[in-house]
């Protein structure tokens, strides 16, 4: 059974990242191809039951490090390849899984508008880890997704929290059909005591709107990228470095025969480019996204001691393009994210501590353009070139968490363990010119226990967590200037991101050995949250921009948004 | 003097076959010369014979099929090197070299297709014996994993990738840069030896009828999804999981294959034995489920392969109208039965094709209440028959017989709306004044478009081998067919009093489709294949030609007078080097031929066009004093001097094959001058009209109410003619790499250079889009020729195809460059018209100077600015696609691809200096394949 926990959680880091790591920033732009499905998905995976765990899978998440332990580490290799005692060459090995799940989520009272408050996804996945005795391991994973997110408004962009502020919206809103192909290669090898690995995964989404203005969105992720790994007595050094490449096509119309309306380009805090945002009958646009990312760690292995640290850094370019070529918006984004473990043994019992920082910085640029004539012998046709640039646009997000945990055995097949962590996370977004300003700064203690069974056949695990999210501090500077959508685009993530309240999450696993069939197992998660803003955060004034959604300032009230998912899993 | 070169052409071609003949008739064969090869084509896991696979003796084209044990003997075939390739269904084909000179015994042992097998073929293949045509077996067919006839074609040298939507028809093109409908209908589709055909098809309405098919703002885009109109076969219909096979002829065909001009896709379909298949294909826009299975019946009763898929396909996510569902079934069944003691094989193939999803809603349909139903249904029936004589004048006799028919029944409720006030409807059914009515500002209209055409076809061949004095080989084909297509729907039927388009109104009398004649044709082919060994070498020849006459129609038309002769001449030499005890084969192949693309049903009945022009138009939104008055004239589309679609095509190549390093370049040039086409005319109407009333209207108005006035105008009619031109030349070339061990990668590199030319092939009409003074320009010029469209383009596809056995894993990266692409309108058109013709149809003769100097004729001088001629030239773009299968264990598969996965598109500055770029949108998908 053992062997199959640590399979189920490789394969599930390589396949779903997001489940066990914290979706930070950084993860968003660097590692998008496993990112979750739903915005509640990715806030059930930011505070993780184990952070020890989670800091740990990152670095087996790194193939060349995984072959490393599968060429050096007995006890790895046992536990991977479910033999008992295996020679020391026993390499040959095939192992396979295969998951599907069904989620669906929904946000009460207020939610980002660019994202929707409710979310239904349903998902089939297979991953494998082929090793031949010699020759290395290959890594595939594939995963197809299909589901419907509602309530989308004054948006028209998927993902738009990789492209913020810069999106496309629409007054009028709708809900997203999609499709989400994800397909993950690699190959690891050693020679002469270093280890390599080579890696590639690709995410395909195409998402919709079949009511007017009907959108059709596709998003593309590639990242490829390589690692290495040694090995010098108890210590273990690892890089990797990832190329990420992404695109995404927004096409949106209007079905209804003379339907004309407004797009608006917005570029923060809800201005808009008047000149740019047509009354038409559709708009296009394109977006490119090209970053690098690269990760470095170091883990120490004593008898009784063991200290992990990561550090990854990551770095992307984003540029709008419309359908007359113009590239009107620029964004650079930095994303540097920090992990340390710490584990101690004293007989049965276990201690650990761990810490993980996550902090995205990015700066937004507009180009500003004018007309003219490119050939002055035709008088009618025009042209545009860039006159000038302006950095106005900042935005941070800091997510900060220590945790410690004690576990200790009771009886030969359970084991209990306790933990107590603390979270701060800070989000603020700045314009220069002019000048608005906002932000909220929030720290989430919270405790957790988690219930493991294991004997020969079967596996059961439950963990709890319980937290409770207190603001610090907040601002909201922002004056209107003029039409903008700041109700829309500046006030409203920011009363969400004011939320005060209780949550909690659970996660329930069962798993069976069968014989001839491999394990199949039952993984439950659930998440629920209740509270809301404080009373002093309220919307003053008239909206500028007003349509018949999400444009009429509510008072404060409480609210509940749940979040549940169930999968079936299989391995062999 | 064309047909007289033809006709010289053609009595030589006989004098020839006679020649032939006598001579074979005076040859005295020598039974040693030829040895007979027999044995048996098994599993090589169980040892189990493979029933009626598929052998091929490469040199001489002979071919025969096992009997149910999997065992055969072949024909005698003559002394020297053969080489016997075995196909069959599931596993990867062989081919087995040896230098025969005695009757011999061959047990072939095939292995089950599987990518841990050291050898697998994913490429187009290109062998000598083809001519430079490409075959695409199964392994390669189910890497590509299409999803249509159409996605194969991408293989080849030349041909861009793009995504193909499945809801509207795409045209087919070879050779070309971009695609026009008259090379669309002149590609030939073949299933089995069996022509398939779309030429019954007729849809005579407003805004479709004489409509690009790729244009896709055309009046109702629904009833465009499933119309395909005289631009060839739905290939959409066509599942390729029932196909093993695909041979795609890009230059010269054989004489055996007529009623074409761009070229012919030759379909092989499963049969055979093989294990339980099923495949499901998933991306965004089509959903693809298909299921399949070969089963030996008994010893005596034969095998009988079966075969389901459904497909749903969208053009657009957004899009709840426009969804093409297909289901399609076939089951092919062979045995071999003895007459006499001659072998006889007989091939018995059913397919059917239904398009589901009847009723379709949307948000607007369902604000506006209306529906919109499609029903699509198609059953075929072939049979084929084949004796195995072994005389010495005839090898094998062949006879094959289909039946084709489906019904296409579309039916819609739809919505009129007019937002400028009501709108008139005449209703005469003949030319001249009548009274007509005022349509309500909005109303609902309900039509239907009716199609069932019916195809039969029945051909028969026979083969005859000979040798001369022992110097030369000869292989004779030669047969004849003959086919008749009707159509028995009802063709539109729209009520009159509730048009669905109340702004064209030139077709809405509709004649019915039953009461169209049926096309008939017949064909008699010979082709001789002529092998002259010259000691290493040798010179092979394939003279051909084939005579084609219409039978069936009006007396006045031409072309039930005119036997249409082609002749198809290819010649190759084959030169054999030994380099380092390795062989090297160098060909030169050098080719002629014409092919000639028979008119649809279409084409030669149009219905008549009746253009409705106001008379007197009174509306006082009150039905005592509405007056409406109209003049109807009549014009009749069809065209009884419109001829056969003629291409006329040569080809030089030269390849290159040593070791497994293989080299191609091909040189080609086309000219099909006569293309079918609604060309457009302007014709001279007159009436006299009431417009201005003399006094206020208070009863009911008749003409002595209103000013008298005689009107004259000129209105565009369109007519069928033979006005489409096209040429297309260029440069294919291909180098296949062999493997590079290390990266246990191969390497195939292909591309072409194209330039297309398209225009009208006889004089265009112009008339300036001028008004003075209320009136519009009174002169209409004749031009020779039309504006000439030049496009080239030059593209490198690169493919590196790495395969690991070990793991069961082969990926392709992808890259496709296109170097250049350039359009341009040519200034070959002439700016001054010959003639012009005046509003009371009086045509006069006009120089250039006469134009300048009169003022009332200078408008009829076409100049066009600089800008207007400017070549639009993009930048190099580059994209690159991505595919990996990986097998799990040894009965399934997984799939991935993905398109554009990167691209390279500069921005660049248009023909008129603007900013410009090209955006590339990802798409991806997933296979799954499973065998039991």
């Amino acid at each position: 059974m053992k062997c199959n926990i640590l399979l189920f959680s490789l394969f599930v880091c390589v396949f779903f990242d997001g489940v066990l790591f914290a979706q930070s920033e950084r993860e968003l732009l660097f590692d998008k191809s496993h990112d979750a499905l739903s915005p509640l998905e990715k806030r059930f995976n930011t505070y993780a039951f184990d952070l020890s765990q989670q800091n740990n899978n990152r670095m087996i998440s790194n193939i060349s490090a995984f072959q490393l332990l599968i060429e050096t580490d007995s006890a790895f290799r046992d536990r991977f390849s479910c033999k008992k005692n295996p020679p020391v060459d026993s390499l040959g090995m095939l192992r396979i899984g295969a998951e599907t799940g069904y989620s669906h989520g929904y946000i009460g009272g207020e939610y980002l508008p660019y994202s929707g408050n409710e979310f239904r996804d349903f998902h089939v996945g297979t991953s494998l880890v082929h090793t031949l005795k010699n020759k290395g391991s290959f890594w595939g994973a594939a995963r197809y997704s299909k589901g419907k997110h509602y309530g989308y408004q004054w948006n028209a962009i998927r993902h738009a929290e990789i492209y913020l502020p810069y999106v496309v919206a629409d007054s009028t809103g709708g809900d997203y059909d999609y499709e989400d192909y994800f397909f993950h290669g690699g190959y690891a090898w050693g020679k002469n005591g270093f280890y390599y690995g080579c890696e590639g995964s690709y995410r395909g989404e195409i998402a919709c709107r079949k009511t007017d203005p009907r959108c059709a969105n596709t998003t593309a992720w590639l990242s490829l990228g390589g690692s290495m790994s040694v090995k010098a007595g108890d210590d273990m050094y690892g890089l990797r470095a990832f190329y990420l490449y992404n695109r995404q096509h927004l096409a949106l119309r209007n079905w209804r025969p003379n339907q004309q309306d407004r797009f608006y380009l917005v570029y923060g805090f809800g201005f808009f480019d008047i000149q740019s945002s047509p009354i038409s009958f559709g708009i296009n646009r394109m977006y490119y996204l090209n970053g690098a990312a690269a990760e470095a760690f170091y883990k120490r292995n004593e008898s009784e001691k063991t200290f992990l640290y990561v550090l990854d850094y990551a770095f992307c370019k984003i540029k709008t393009e419309e359908s007359n070529r113009k590239n009107l918006f620029d964004s650079k984004t930095h994303s540097l994210t920090g992990r340390m473990s710490y584990s101690q043994t004293f007989g049965t019992f276990q201690i650990e501590a761990s810490a993980l920082s996550s902090n995205t910085f990015r700066m937004g640029m507009e180009n500003i353009y004018e007309s003219y004539l490119p050939d002055p012998a035709y008088p009618n046709i025009y042209d545009y070139r860039i006159v000038s640039i302006r950095n106005r646009y900042r935005y941070l997000l800091s997510d900060n968490i220590v945790q410690c945990t004690f576990r200790h055995p009771v009886g030969k097949h359970v084991k209990i363990g306790y933990s107590g962590s603390c979270a701060e996370q800070h989000r603020s977004e700045n314009y220069t010119d002019p000048s608005q300003h906002l932000h909220t700064n929030a720290i989430i203690p919270m405790l957790g226990v988690d219930f493991q069974y294991i004997n020969e056949e079967m596996n059961a695990e439950i963990k709890t967590l319980v937290m409770y999210r207190k603001l610090l501090d907040k601002a909201y500077a922002v004056a209107p200037v003029g039409l903008m959508t700041d109700f829309q685009h500046a006030f409203t993530p920011y009363a969400y991101y004011c939320f005060e309240g209780v949550g909690g999450k659970t996660e329930l696993q069962l798993s069976r050995s069968i014989r001839n069939i491999g394990t199949a197992g039952l993984l439950l998660d659930v998440m629920v949250h209740y509270g809301g803003r404080p009373n002093d955060v309220q919307y003053v004034g008239i909206p500028s921009v007003q349509s018949d959604i999400l444009s009429t300032p509510l008072p404060p009230e409480k609210k509940m948004e749940f979040w549940v998912k169930a999968s079936l899993f299989w391995m062999l | 003097m064309q047909h007289k070169c033809k006709a010289v052409l053609l009595v030589w071609m006989l004098a020839f076959l006679c020649m032939a003949t006598a001579v074979h008739a005076g040859v005295k064969v020598k039974p040693d010369e030829r040895y007979v090869i027999r044995g048996r084509v098994s599993d090589d896991h169980n040892d189990s014979g493979l029933a009626f696979a598929v052998l091929l003796e490469e040199n001489s084209g002979i071919g025969i099929v096992c009997d149910v044990n999997g065992n055969f003997t072949m024909p005698p075939i003559h002394a020297g090197k053969v080489s016997v390739k075995a196909s069959y269904l599931g596993y990867a084909g062989k081919t087995v070299a040896f230098f025969l000179n005695s009757d011999t015994t061959l047990m072939i042992k095939m292995s089950a297709q599987s990518f841990r097998l050291n050898e697998i073929n994913v490429v187009a293949k290109y062998a000598p014996q083809n001519k430079g045509n490409a075959v695409i077996d199964q392994a390669a067919l189910e890497y590509i994993q299409p999803t249509s006839i159409s996605d194969v074609l991408q293989l080849l040298p030349g041909n861009i990738l793009e995504n193909k939507v499945m809801t509207r028809f795409n045209l087919t093109g070879l050779r070309q840069v971009g695609a026009d409908a008259n090379s669309s209908l002149g590609m030939a589709i073949v299933s089995d030896g069996v022509p398939m055909s779309n030429d019954g098809m007729r849809v005579q309405l407003g805004g479709i009828t004489g409509e690009d098919p790729s244009n896709p703002y055309v009046a109702d885009r629904v009833v465009n999804r499933n119309v395909s109109v005289n631009a060839g076969v739905d290939m959409r219909n066509l599942s390729t999981d029932h196909i093993e096979s695909v041979e795609i002829v890009r230059g010269i065909s054989s004489a055996r294959v007529g009623d074409l001009t761009t070229g012919a896709i030759q379909v092989h379909s499963k049969q055979g034995e093989s294990p339980l298949m099923a495949r499901v294909k998933l991306d965004p826009l089509n959903k693809l489920f298909y299921v399949g299975k070969g089963v030996k019946l008994s010893k005596k009763r034969g095998v009988l392969h079966v075969g389901m898929d459904v497909l749903s396909s969208t053009a657009d996510i957004r899009e709840q109208l426009e969804k093409y569902t297909r289901v399609t079934a076939q089951e092919n069944y062979n045995n071999k039965y003895e007459i006499g003691d001659k072998p006889f094989d007989l091939n018995i193939k059913l397919s059917q094709n239904v398009s589901v999803n009847n009723h379709k809603t949307d948000q607007l349909v369902v604000e506006k209440d209306e529906s919109y139903q499609s029903r699509y249904a198609r059953l075929a029936v072939s049979t084929k028959g084949r004796l195995l004589l072994n005389t010495m004048l005839v090898e094998d006799l062949e006879m094959k017989l289909s039946a084709d028919l489906s019904r296409d029944l579309l039916s819609r409720h739809k919505m009129v709306l007019s937002s400028s006030g009501p709108k008139s409807m005449p209703l005469s059914a003949v030319a001249g004044e009548h009274e007509g009515i005022f349509l309500p500002v909005k109303y609902y209209s309900d039509y239907c478009i009716e199609n069932i055409p019916l195809y039969v076809f029945a051909q028969i061949n026979a083969t005859s081998r000979f040798s001369i004095k022992e110097k030369a080989r000869n292989c004779l084909y030669y047969g004849g067919e003959a086919k008749v297509t009707k159509n028995f729907g009802k063709g539109v039927c729209a009520d009159p009093m509730r048009p669905p388009y109340p702004l064209d109104n030139t077709y809405i009398r509709p004649r019915p489709n039953y009461a169209i004649p049926a096309i008939v044709y017949g064909a008699f082919y010979a082709e001789d294949r002529l092998t002259v060994p010259m000691s290493r070498h040798s010179l092979d020849f394939s003279l051909g030609v084939r005579a084609t006459k219409m039978f069936n129609l009006p007396k006045d038309y031409i072309l039930s007078h005119k036997i249409m002769v082609e002749p198809r001449l290819q010649g190759q030499l084959n030169l054999v080097n030994n380099v380092k005890g390795d062989k090297m084969l160098n060909v030169f192949r050098a080719g002629y031929g014409e092919e000639n693309k028979l008119p649809t049903l279409d084409l030669l009945y149009p219905d008549k066009v009746y253009r409705d022009f106001m008379v007197l138009n009174a509306y006082f939104q009150n039905e005592d004093l509405d007056y409406l008055l109209v003049n109807t004239f009549v014009h009749d589309p069809a065209n009884p001097n419109v001829r056969a679609s003629l291409n006329k095509k040569a080809e030089v190549g030269w390849d290159l094959f040593f070791n497994q390093f293989e080299v191609s370049l091909s040189a080609f040039y086309e000219n099909a001058p006569y293309g079918y086409e609604y060309f457009a005319g302007f014709y001279p109407v007159a009436f006299f009209r009431y417009m201005e009333p003399l006094h206020p209207i208070t009863e009911k108005p008749t003409k002595a109410d209103y000013l008298e006035e005689y009107y004259k105008d000129f209105t565009r009619f369109n007519t069928v003619a033979n006005s489409a031109k096209t040429i297309k030349k260029g440069i294919e070339y291909r180098v296949l790499f062999p493997k590079i061990d290390v990266l246990a990668t191969n390497i195939e590199v292909n591309g072409a250079y194209y330039q297309t030319v398209y225009t009208k092939g006889v004089p265009v009409m112009y008339r300036p889009d001028i008004i003075e003074f209320g009136q519009k320009y009174p002169y209409v010029g004749f031009y020779e020729g039309g504006t000439h469209y030049y496009k080239e383009r030059f593209n490198t596809t690169v493919r590196f195809n790495t395969h690991i056995p070990s793991y069961g894993l082969i990926f392709t990266n992808f890259f496709q460059v296109v170097w250049l692409s350039n359009e341009r309108k040519g200034n070959e058109e002439s700016v001054y018209p010959y003639s012009y013709m005046d509003l009371d149809g009086k045509v006069h003769p006009v120089t250039p100077e006469e134009i300048q100097s009169d003022v009332h004729l200078i408008d009829l001088a076409r100049e066009r600015t600089e800008l207007y001629y400017r070549t639009e030239r993009k930048p190099i773009a580059i994209r690159v696609d991505f595919k990996a299968t990986k097998e799990i264990g040894e009965r399934t598969r997984l799939s991935f691809y993905v398109n554009n996965i990167i691209d390279i598109n500069p921005i660049y500055k248009r023909a008129d200096h603007t900013t410009g770029r090209d955006w590339a949108v990802a798409f991806f998908g997933v296979e799954l394949m499973m065998r039991l």
